[in-house]
């Protein structure tokens, strides 16, 4: 058993029994997509992103033992564990010979991943905005188009993109803690 | 966050968002600084999402579409790693505690390097891979249970490129070729375990493919060599 008290109040905090087959596919079932997308977007390889979500499941039951949702969340302790065997994933493909027309293959350090992870949380919590809030954060700021423009397009008033935007950042927040982010 | 305590707090809260992104125009700026310094509510608000606003910059605006997914049979493989190492494990304790003095050593990276204990109830069947470059050599062992009717494929190999990733995959009779995970080559001489969600009847070949689809072993499996 895992649970070893702490708080259990939320859905990934409940006792997950990880060295039961069942406790890794709530776990997956839970937490494999998004895993899954970090790896792609880290490693930038699919097939390397494959290997490294059952690498990242089959540590975890490994290391069942030593997991306490008092400590970390099972979501923020997947994700270490992720940046660990993506590390040595990225390493091993960096170490193999090169083939003559393929790219250089570098592998990232540890503070790139690190770096990865972070855009990702951001990435992952603007995903899952509303169409309406997302929006104008993307053309707003990451676009940097004038607001008028912008609520033109959408054919809404000025001042709705600019309270959109407040909106957008309040659930932005609201994303970012669900997923254990920390300001 | 706090209440809304005026219909003028409302107004400026609103602007919130602009502000912290740089958005608002001089005038704006200046008459909600001076709402803000005057209301201690408005104040913690913009201070709670002044974080939010800062962590914008690490999304990469390139990254904001939808996430790839994972293909919709990664789940059984991650379920068919976990359960083939846990089989091996039980083996492995199997082994000691028969004194057999079968030493067996699991490595990262799901590559066992290790002589292997018979598996109980087991029909065994070894075959060759057909055309393989020359400097390796690679044999292909199917183990099928009474208990399981999905064959298990034990690879052994020498002389693969290391650090290459490899997937390793069952093939129909109808030439649809079902994969049943990976392993990295390592230092090139290994051998790997994996569960095919393919039956033995089905079966017609197993094979490996490397990561970027140079390299292809196949190893024709519907008659036995030897067992």
């Amino acid at each position: 058993m895992l649970r070893r008290g702490g708080r259990m109040d939320q859905m990934d905090q409940k006792a997950f029994s990880l060295d039961e087959e069942d406790g890794v596919r709530s776990a997956y079932r839970a937490y494999g997509a998004e895993l899954f997308g970090f790896a792609a977007r880290s490693l930038g390889d699919h097939g390397l992103a494959e290997e490294a979500v059952q690498e990242t499941f089959l540590r975890a039951w490994r290391a069942a033992d030593r997991f306490d949702p008092s400590i970390a969340p099972l979501r923020t302790w997947l994700y270490s564990i992720m940046r660990n065997v993506c590390i040595d994933l990225s390493r091993a493909r960096a170490a193999r010979p090169s083939v003559a027309d393929g790219d250089p293959v570098v592998a990232p350090g540890a503070d790139a991943f690190d770096q990865a992870l972070i855009s990702w949380q951001v990435e992952e919590g603007l995903r899952r905005l509303g169409e309406d809030h997302r929006r104008v954060i993307i053309e707003t700021y990451f676009r940097a188009r004038p607001y008028a423009e912008v609520a033109s397009e959408l054919g809404i008033p000025e001042g709705t993109v600019k309270s959109r935007v407040y909106y957008a950042l309040r659930a932005l927040r609201l994303a970012l803690e669900e997923m254990g982010w920390e300001a | 966050m706090g209440s809304v305590t005026t219909e003028a707090c409302r107004r400026w809260r609103e602007t919130l968002g602009a502000y912290l992104l740089g958005h608002l125009s001089p005038e704006e700026r200046v008459g909600l600084e001076a709402h803000v310094d005057g209301c201690r509510d408005c104040r913690a608000e913009l201070e709670e999402l002044r974080p939010v606003a800062v962590s914008l910059a690490d999304a990469d605006p390139g990254h904001l579409g939808k996430a790839p997914a994972p293909p919709p049979d990664l789940a059984d493989r991650v379920f068919a790693r976990v359960r083939d190492r846990r089989r091996l494990e039980r083996r492995r304790r199997f082994a000691f505690r028969a004194g057999a003095g079968i030493a067996a050593a699991v490595i990262a990276l799901s590559v066992v390097v290790a002589l292997r204990p018979e598996p109980p109830h087991a029909q065994k069947e070894r075959f060759s891979f057909t055309a393989l470059p020359v400097g390796t050599k690679a044999i292909a062992t199917l183990y099928t249970y009474e208990e399981d009717p999905r064959v298990e494929v034990w690879i052994e190999y020498e002389g693969l490129t290391p650090g290459v990733i490899y997937a390793v995959w069952v093939e129909r009779a109808s030439g649809d070729r079902v994969r049943c995970g990976t392993f990295d080559a390592l230092d090139g001489r290994h051998h790997t375990v994996l569960t095919s969600s393919v039956s033995r009847s089905d079966a017609a070949a197993v094979g490996l493919t490397s990561a970027d689809g140079r390299q292809v072993l196949r190893a024709p499996v519907t008659a036995p060599e030897r067992t």
